[in-house]
This record gives C-alpha cells, structure tokens and sequence, in this order.
C-alpha cells in the first residue's frame, strides 16, 4: 500500500512520457479525467496500461478494470480512479 | 499579470457558435510571442469586443509562410488565459511545439512544409446520436445534408417520423426511452452505414468551404465509399429505386429476425498479429481479423464457439476485448456467397479516373488510376479485411503528414495516432465525441493553420458577421483544394449512390440472412469472354456428401498433372475434382519432407515427413480454375490462406480441390476463381474433409500481363553473401528436385539477389514424365528459397525456422519456363516482428524482365529451444534439449555425465510437427511404435519428448567419451524395467551406450545419462514466486527421489542429512548409508542427480 501523492506522480510523469508530443496541464490531481481533460482516447487508454505495466514491472489488471469502469457506466476515468486502483493491487 | 485582478464580463456566444480560433502569425518564433503579449493586452483592454469579431480580424491579415500559433477559446478569460501560457510556452526555447488539447497550438517544424495533406473518411461505427447536430445551425451545408432525409420520407409519403432524421437527431425534449430506441436503430445496417456517410459528407462540405488544400483520400469500410465519390472515382446515375425509409425498415426487419451463420465479431485492444496468434493457438485460425485498424485494435471475426476460445485467452494474457452487437462478418470471406447483388449494383455504376488519388482500404496501397481495377477492388472490399494500418502506413511513405479525418467521432485519427506513434505527423479530427461540433471544428482548423496549411479562413465567419459570404484566397497553393463547385457536383452524385447502396444493402442482407444467393443464372461457359460479373448460381457441394458429376455436363479434358476424378463439374461455374495423394506416385513429396534431411548415417535416406508443398496446393487451384475457363491463363494467385498441413501417410490419402467462379469482367476478360483444397482426412486428422487446408483466389486472363518494372533494391550494408549453396541446401527441408538455387551473391538489410536455374520435370510423378502445369510449382516453391538463404546470414539464429502460413499476391508474367532457364532472384525484406516475417520475391532474366513477383509472403517464426544449433555445422551436433551443468550429479570426467533438460514448445506439440520430430529422430521400429500406439495426444508428447530428451544426454556423454557425432535416429531406445535403454542402431558401434534416467513433469523432462553403474534423476517443478524456503524443500524432495530413482528403493527410505545451499549438494541416507546428490536449480525447475555414489563418513566417495 502506498500514499496517493507518489502514485499520482508516478502516473502524471507515465502519461507524459509516453504521449511526449502533447501538452497537457502542468498540475493534475485525483479529479483530473484522461479523456475529457488530457484528450487521450479509448485507444490510448490501452497504451498507458501497457506503459504502466511496463513501469510497474508486472501484469496489471488493466483489462478487467477497464471493464469494471465499462460495466458501470462510467464514460471517463480519473486520475483519482487510477491512483486507487494501483492502491488497492495485491502484492 | 494574475488573473484575479481582471474582471470578466460574461458574454454570450454567438447563435451556435460555442468557440472561436485564433491566427497568430509573425516573421519568427520572438515575433509570434509578441504577437501573443498584443492580443492579450487587447482582450484585456476591450474585454466586451465579442471573440467573433476580434477572431476575423487578426484571420484577415494571414499570409502564407511565417511562424504561427493558434488559440481555440470560449471566452475572453479563457482566450487570455491560454495566450498567457502560450506566451511562457513559447519563451521557454526547449519547447519545439505546443500541442495542447485544450487549444493551444504551435510548431517549430510545420508538418504543411513537409508533406500533403489527406482525407480520410470513416464508415460504419462512427455514428453516434445527434453526431453534427450542433453543426446544422452554424453550417447551412450540414443542415441541407441531413435534411435530405426529411424530403426523403416526405417523398414516400410517409410521415415526419419515419424519417432517418429522427433516428440520427433526437429532439432535446425527447424521452429518455425515445432516446434509448434511437441508439438502438443507430446500430442497425442501414442507419449506420447510411447515417455515417450522411455525416462525412456533412463534414466534407465543410473542409471544401474550407478549401483545405487535399493529396488523397482514403476510407475505412464503408467510408470506403466516401473517398471514391469525393475523389471524383464514382459518380452515380440519377434514377432512384427504392424510397429510403422503405429500404431501411426492411433492412431493418430483417436485422431483427435470426438467421444466417452462427458469427461472432470481437474488438481486441490488441494487434493483428496478436490475435492471429491466438487464434491459430486455439481456434485453429478459424477465427480471422476482418479489420486491422491500429497496433491496439483489431476486430476478429469467426464461429462462436472458437471466438469464445480465443476470448478465454485473451483474458487470461489480460488483453482487453468486446463482442460486437453485429452478426454480419463483412470483410471476411465468409460473405462472399452474399455479394451477388453487391456485385450487380457496381457493374452498374460508372467508374472514372480520380481527380485525387485514392487509397484502397483492402490493399492499403493507392487505387490503380484504371477504373475497372477500381471497381473490382471497391466491391471486393466487402469479402476482404480492412487494412488499415497498412493503408496509413503507405500514405505516410508517400509523403502524408496531415491526416484530416472527414467524419464523426474521430475514431480514425485515434488510430492513426497508434500506427505512427513516434514519428511526425498529426491526425486530425473534424469532429470529436466530447467537444461541440463548432469548436471541434475550431480545434482542426487551429491545426491546420498551425502547421502552415492555409485555408479559407472567411469561410468561418460567413453568416456571423451581417455581410454576405466572403471567400479569401489563400494566396499560393502547391495542391489543389477542393473548390465549392467541386464540392457541390460531388453531392448529387452522393445522394444518388447512397440510394443505390442501400438498395444494394438490401439485397444482399436479403440473401445473407435468408441463405438464398443469387438467382442469376451464372456464368456463361464455352467462351473466354462473355461471363457477366455474377457469381453462379451453384453452390460446391458439401465434400462430405456422395457427389457426382451432374448428367449431361460434360468433363473437361483432364490432362493437367494433378486433376484426378471430376466429381463434380459445370462448365465455366464450377468443379470439384479429387486425387489420391500417394508417395509411390508423387515423387516430388520425397524432396519435401518437414522435419529435414540428413538425419541418419545408418539410412541415408531417412527423413522427415512428406507433406504437400504449399505451390502444389496453388497449382492445383490454379488447374481447377483452367478448366472452369479454358483458354486462360494463371496470371495471379491471391489472398492465399494456409490452415493446416497435408501430410502423406503410408496409406495414401485423398485430395480434394473445389473451385468455383467468383467474377468475371467481360470487357478485360478477367476472371477470379475461389479455390480451397482439402484432404478427406488423415492420420492426423480423420475429418479433414470439413476443414479446407489451404484456399486462395486464381486470377485467369486471356494472356499474361506486361511485366511491370523491378521493384527498388538498394541494400543498406552490402555485402558478399557468406553462406554457401551448400548450407543453404542443408538447412532446407527440401532434395535435390527443389534445389535451383544457383549462386548466393549480394545481401543487407533490405534483402538478398541470387540466381536459380529451372530443372526439368520428368521426375516429379512416377508414371507421367511430361506433366501439364499451370504454374510451375517447384519452380516457385524454390525461388523462396533465397529468402531461407537471407535469414542464415543474420548474426542470430532465435526464431529462423520459417514455415509460410499465407501469400498476399503471387503474379505471373510468362508461362512456365522451359528447364534450363536461368533467372536472377531477389528477395524483399517487408515486415518483421516476434512472430512473424513477411517477404517479397522477385524472378526475373538478364535483361531485368519479370517472371514472377511474390508479395508478402507470411511466414511462421518457430522457436525451437535448441540448446546447441550451429546452421553451418553437421546436424548431428544438434540438441533439441539444453545441457544443465550445474545439475550434472560428478565433475569426474570419467563417467562423463550429462543432464540435458526441456521444457517443449507449443510449436512442436503440434501433431504434423511432432509427427516429423519423430521422423527424423527415431529409429523406424520406434516410428512404427509412435505412429500405431493408442495413445491420447499428451501421452504421445510425452512418449517422444521423453526419448528425445534421453537421447540427446545418451550422445552427449557417448561425444564426451567418444568423439564425434550421432544422430538421434541412428539411438534405438526401448523401455526395459521401466527406464529407458538406448542401443547402438549402427551395428558397427560396438561399445555400449552409457545408463540414461530420465524424469518427466507436466511435460517437462529432463535426463542424465552417464558411464557409472548407476544413475538416478528426479524434477520438481516450482511456482513462479517461491520463496527460498520453498526452494529448499524441493531440492530435499527431489534429492530423495533421485537416489530411489538410481536404486529403485521407495523415496520413504531416503533421507536427507545435509544441503549445502551454494554447490546444491545433498547427502542423502538410504538404507543407513549417506549417498552424494547434486541439485540445481533451472528455471522454474529443480533438477537432481546422483550416480549412486556412497560417501565415506569423512564425506569423500567411496571407490
């Protein structure tokens, strides 16, 4: 279990690398939205779980969260979102 | 400045206008900031001036050139705000551009000075409800296209409602259940389709108002259509058939009633190549990709059952997937029997020459400029899969930057992104789900400006301002735009088309959902000309079902070399002969023979299994399809499908070959022909009469085409071929028949140029010495050898044993040459990754003329764990199986101990591979064994891998006594007393082969083999994240199975006393006596050993 802040800057310095052609707000918190304020796409999301994988050193369960997100209805994902799901993974 | 000390009034937008772009323009990048500081102290000056105005004054004063920023914004303290971060921005000299999604956009290199500008135009999918709604009040051009479809309906005399209007735009009052039963109409056939062509053209209208200045065009799936009517490639008559909302409820009916095959489409958030993998894992490729959009997305297409295969993999590799709500596998050749009236509707329409080139989605290369070759290709898109990653690929390579996606959603530039990720370009969407359609069209042209493209800038400010439309000029232009007047003869020819395509949409659902083809007559026979574009009425028959040759038809003459019986024929339709598939007789087979050659010294002429070379499958189409239209000639083959392998047996087998006429245009005399060839099962597989082998499409015409020009050869690091003819025919599978190749002499990067000579033909069969081809298929399996010689000479060896799995093209120029002809071959280098490589080849004369050019040929990476391989050494020095020092049980050189261990690789446990692994690695009694034992499918794995594995310790401690090599078949092996014995097969070998143990869990095996009386061997196999104690456990466990092992004692009885953690030795007590047994650990996996060896109580052993 880590505190949010690492998790939050780990993940703002993930998705600036590996969409390093795009500007995006120099501050984010936990209510920042990946699609609607960073502009990412469906597409893209795919992407950052494989960087976060790659960052994190193991498989995550991207797929299912994603799914998870899918199944309630959820038309956007927060960085608050991501930060609790890497929380919440088991060791 | 900070923000807080300004107030802001609160000013309302424009009527429909929610947004306002920009232009900011100077000499250089210092110029353009105070650009910035000056608009910004405008805004703060007269923060009342409404945006429009002050955005059409800075827009007037654009000329070409210059460095530019642009800046979207909804207020004047939004617009303030962004030119204040875009002034910091562009002070900080490190930053090279601003991309910012929230609008703000500059770049140092402008992609408008560095290549064109294309649109691209999506298709189905990329409707959404109310998509361009917000437009219609801001663009009268979008307004009047979705009105179309109130007149439409007005037209039928049908009410309001019944309008498509009302499915694709929602009224804001309308209910929450009438919203919902608009979105599920919108993901029917018919407003799909039609809604999302309504809306790119919507789209394009605008981009001609624009004058965005266009290089290309291109269109995924249906929006296919799009890009050949924008680029001028279809016009469309003007007679209307059926009224638009009659057509949609019957498509739409017949979408609501069940039937048709049992199809399941699967988006994957995954490669091509992935899902191909997986599907040919556990779905038998029976589930294919009908559309490669991006490296993160594919859409697979198969029966349910095996989609559901492939679905549980995907899962458990954590690949995200979802089913598709649709049950029509377009771009799959499963719809192939359901084009008929597809194929009416397009001969009928007339086909030009484009004003601007055109990208073809299904070859992902430019449309040909003749138009018949674009007809075919329009219609064919239908049956074959989108390729779009391809298609932005070679639009990228012809010099496209700036991809403008000309329709809703913004689907396309999301892919576009994936596929060029890392390289300079932009893709750019006129229309997003989560900004206003306004702004988005801010956001583009902000782009656009951004990167040096200039536009009709008062064309954004027409209506807005109280004057009447103003047009500016932008003052030079390297490309032609599309002008207004353009635009507008384009748009009645749309209307038109779209008509005709729904019509056609629903003839062809009507035959898809109800089984019923066409009712034409089909082809006309006798005559190399006359076939009108249908495809015939027949169906082949099931091969299962007792056929026949219908009365009366009359059979063709049946000399060509591979046509036996004729069970079914009808001339100029279709043909569906068999053949017995017989070693005896199809010599040729022996010079094929999977697994290699070379394996024994004892029978020089062992070796491995023959199977049917993919060519003779293709020759075997390609005769079935000249007798279907004598007279013609094979010019090419296409789309090349290969499934499974088609072994012989000892017993022969039969071959079955079905053909049937897809197409032919009687204006160019060519004709496609649908093939697939098949066994009617075999040892490996008793029912392979349901499962084509191989399939492929035979184009015929009346004489072969002019040779085009070679394709460019520069080679990037040149050299000198290295390898020799000789180790290029030693690391082939193929004899003597097959070995043309003449000379190796140039390679690099790019490729590799040789020279091959054809030889004659009299053997190939046992009792026809002059056999009649179509192709020549040794000929053409031989000129890929060149590409087998490319991959010995690259520095690593890992996952350089090909085998192909399909052919996008093969093209003929000539007929097959007389034997003695000598050619120069090149092989392409075309694609390459983990699993796949993808190559090209050409043959041709002295004087550079061609005879054959294969593209994209696909071939299989296997990676076989060899543990020692050497491709220029003698084969009996190779090792399948990887020596494990550390677990070997003495370091005393005298017993020459070895411990070889592997884990087999999906690729081998196939059965025809597995099968030719057994040839080439047993003695023919132990193949007998293999082949005739009642075995389920794991238990033959672990019968071969066991031996092999035995084998492979056996000869490596007889080489370390010995010398030399041995081949594994030239071993016998037999089971005495449980373990397994290897004996000389060569009787002059006198000398005993050493003891062998071998220990064999969950598939994994390992074996020691050594000169000592005893040996003994155990294998526990650990979890991926065991902890040290656990390890530690396991090598107490297998230390006490090992010495039982070695003296065939109860494990109960042994004891461990001591494990000494750094060498891995256990003494172990058995019987009161302390035994010495060496562990290692090797992957996932503890090995332990022992010779039996007793241990004085001062521990040293005990002679």
């Amino acid at each position: 279990m880590h505190g949010s802040e690492p998790i939050l800057t780990m993940l703002a310095e993930v998705v600036r690398n590996t969409f390093p052609d795009r500007d995006f707000p120099e501050h984010v918190d936990i209510s920042t939205r990946l699609l609607a304020d960073l502009g990412l796409t469906s597409i893209e999301l795919v992407v950052l779980g494989e960087k976060l994988e790659a960052r994190c050193g193991r498989r995550l369960p991207w797929a299912a969260f994603l799914k998870s997100l899918r199944d309630r209805g959820a038309s956007d994902i927060s960085l608050g979102e991501l930060v609790n799901f890497l929380q919440t993974l088991p060791p | 400045m900070p923000v807080a000390d300004i107030s802001w009034p609160v000013l309302s937008p424009a009527q429909g206008w929610d947004s306002d772009v920009f232009l900011l323009q100077a000499e250089n990048r210092a110029a353009l900031r105070t650009q910035v500081h000056a608009l910004a102290q405008q805004v703060e000056g007269q923060p009342t001036v409404p945006l429009v105005e002050r955005a059409h004054a800075w827009a007037t004063s654009i000329t070409p050139g210059g460095s530019r920023l642009a800046v979207v914004a909804t207020t004047p303290e939004d617009l303030w705000k962004k030119l204040h971060r875009a002034a910091e921005r562009l002070h900080d000299r490190q930053i090279r551009q601003i991309r910012d999604a929230n609008g703000i956009y500059y770049y140092d290199q402008p992609l408008g000075n560095q290549g064109t500008v294309a649109l691209l135009f999506p298709g189905e999918g990329a409707q959404y409800l109310n998509m361009l709604a917000d437009l219609c009040p801001v663009f009268p051009e979008v307004e009047e296209t979705f009105a179309w479809c109130d007149q439409l309906a007005a037209d039928a005399g049908w009410p309001a409602e019944a309008s498509l209007r009302r499915v694709l735009h929602v009224p804001p009052q309308a209910s929450a259940d009438a919203v919902a039963a608009a979105e599920a109409q919108l993901r029917g056939l018919g407003p799909s389709i039609f809604g999302v062509l309504l809306a790119d053209l919507a789209i394009f209208r605008i981009l001609a108002g624009l004058q965005v200045p266009v290089a290309a065009m291109a269109g995924h799936s249906a929006g296919e259509l799009g890009a050949l009517l924008a680029s001028g490639a279809m016009h469309a008559g003007n007679e209307h058939g059926f009224s638009l909302p009659e057509i949609l409820d019957i498509m739409q009916r017949q979408e609501n009633e069940a039937g048709g095959p049992d199809v399941t489409l699967l988006a994957v958030g995954a490669s091509k190549a992935t899902i191909e993998d997986v599907a040919r894992e556990v779905a038998r490729g029976e589930v294919i990709v009908a559309m490669d959009n991006c490296p993160h997305q594919c859409v697979a297409v198969g029966p349910t059952p095996w989609v559901a295969a492939v679905e549980a993999v995907l899962t458990e590799r954590g690949i995200v997937w979802e089913r598709l709500p649709f049950r029509r596998p377009y771009h799959t050749p499963l719809f192939e029997p359901y084009m008929g009236a597809f194929r009416t509707l397009f001969a009928k329409i007339p086909f030009y020459v484009p004003h601007t080139p055109v990208y073809c989605c299904s070859t992902g290369t430019k449309f040909p400029p003749d138009p018949e070759a674009i007809r075919q290709l329009a219609v064919n898109h239908w049956v074959m899969p989108v390729e779009f990653t391809r298609l932005i690929e070679t639009m990228y390579a012809d010099g496209v930057r700036l991809f403008v996606e000309c329709g809703p959603r913004g689907n396309l530039s999301a892919f576009v992104e994936d596929i060029l990720r890392g390289r300079s370009f932009a893709a750019i969407p006129a229309n997003v789900l989560r900004k206003s359609g306004p702004t988005q069209i801010n956001h583009m042209v902000a782009q656009l400006f951004a990167h040096g493209v200039d536009l009709n800038w008062a064309y954004l400010y027409q209506n807005r301002l109280g004057g009447p439309r103003r047009t500016s000029h932008p003052a030079s232009r390297s490309r032609s735009s599309i002008a207004p007047t353009l635009a507008q003869t384009i748009v009645d020819g749309y209307f038109d088309l779209m008509e005709q395509f729904l019509d056609t949409q629903r003839d062809v659902m009507t035959a898809f959902l109800g089984g019923a083809a066409n009712g034409s007559s089909g082809c006309a026979h006798g005559s190399s000309t006359a076939y009108p574009l249908q495809p015939p009425a027949a169906q082949v028959p099931e091969p299962s079902a007792a056929v026949a040759a219908p009365a009366g038809a009359q059979s063709p003459s049946a000399n060509y070399c591979l046509i036996g019986d004729i069970v079914a024929y009808t001339p100029g339709q279709q043909i569906v002969f068999r053949r017995r598939m017989d070693e005896q007789e199809d010599r040729y087979v022996d010079d094929h023979t999977l697994g290699g050659r070379g394996v024994s010294r004892v029978d020089p002429t062992q070796n491995g299994l023959p199977v049917l070379p993919m060519t003779f499958s293709l020759e075997a189409m390609s005769e079935a399809a000249s007798l279907l239209l004598p007279g013609k000639v094979v010019i090419a083959i296409r789309q090349v499908r290969l499934y499974r392998w088609l072994p012989f047996d000892a017993e022969p087998t039969t071959l079955e070959v079905q053909a049937q006429l897809a197409a032919c245009d009687p204006q160019t005399g060519i004709a496609e022909v649908k093939a697939n060839v098949r066994d009617l099962g075999n040892s490996f597989l008793p029912d392979g009469a349901h499962k084509p082998a191989s399939e492929a499409v035979i184009v015929l015409a009346d004489r072969y085409p002019e040779p085009p020009p070679l394709k460019p050869f520069r080679l990037t690091d040149e050299v000198r071929c290295r390898s020799t003819v000789e180790d290029l025919r030693r690391n082939m599978f193929h004899g003597p028949l097959f070995q043309m190749i003449t000379s190796l002499d140039r390679t690099g990067r790019e490729g590799i140029e040789g020279t091959l000579e054809v030889k004659p033909r009299h053997t190939w069969f046992r009792s026809n010495p002059d056999p009649r081809i179509a192709i020549d298929p040794v000929l053409t399996d031989a000129a890929m050898h060149i590409l087998g010689a490319w991959h010995l000479e690259q520095p690593d060896w890992t996952g350089r044993i090909l085998l192909p799995i399909g052919l996008q093209l093969l093209e003929f120029f000539g007929p097959p040459p007389p034997p003695g002809t000598r050619f120069i071959v090149r092989g392409h280098n075309e694609h390459e990754d983990a699993r796949q490589v993808r190559h090209g080849v050409e043959v041709f004369d002295s004087t550079g003329r061609l005879w054959m050019r294969l593209t994209s040929a696909t071939y299989w990476r296997f990676y076989l764990p060899f543990g020692d391989v050497n491709f220029f050494g003698p084969k009996d020095q190779y090792f399948l199986s990887t020596r494990v020092v550390e677990a070997e049980p003495s370091r005393d050189d005298a017993t020459c101990a070895r411990c070889y261990y592997l884990d087999p690789p999906l690729d081998l446990q196939q059965p025809v591979l597995r099968a030719s692994g057994v040839r080439v690695t047993m003695t023919p009694r132990e193949i007998a064994d293999f082949t005739t034992g009642q075995r389920t499918d794991a238990e033959q794995s672990e019968w071969f891998f066991r031996r092999l594995v035995a084998k492979d310790a056996v000869r490596a401690a007889w080489n370390a006594r010995h010398g030399g090599g041995i081949f594994p078949a030239d071993m016998e092996s037999e089971v005495v007393g449980g373990r397994i014995v290897c004996r000389p097969r060569d009787p002059a070998i006198q000398d005993a082969f050493p003891p062998v143990a071998v220990a064999v869990v969950k598939g994994q095996v390992a074996a020691v083999a050594a000169f000592a009386d005893r040996v003994g061997i155990a294998l526990v196999l650990l979890d991926k994240n065991s902890t040290a104690s656990a390890e530690r456990q396991a090598r107490e466990i297998a230390a006490c199975a090992a010495l039982a092992d070695a003296y065939g004692g109860p494990v109960e009885d042994c004891q461990v006393q001591t494990l000494d953690a750094t060498t891995g030795v256990a003494v172990v007590t058995y019987q009161g006596h302390p035994y010495r047994v060496q562990t290692a650990r090797h992957k996932d996996a503890i090995i332990a050993t022992t010779l039996g060896e007793r241990l004085t109580c001062t521990g040293a052993n005990q002679s």
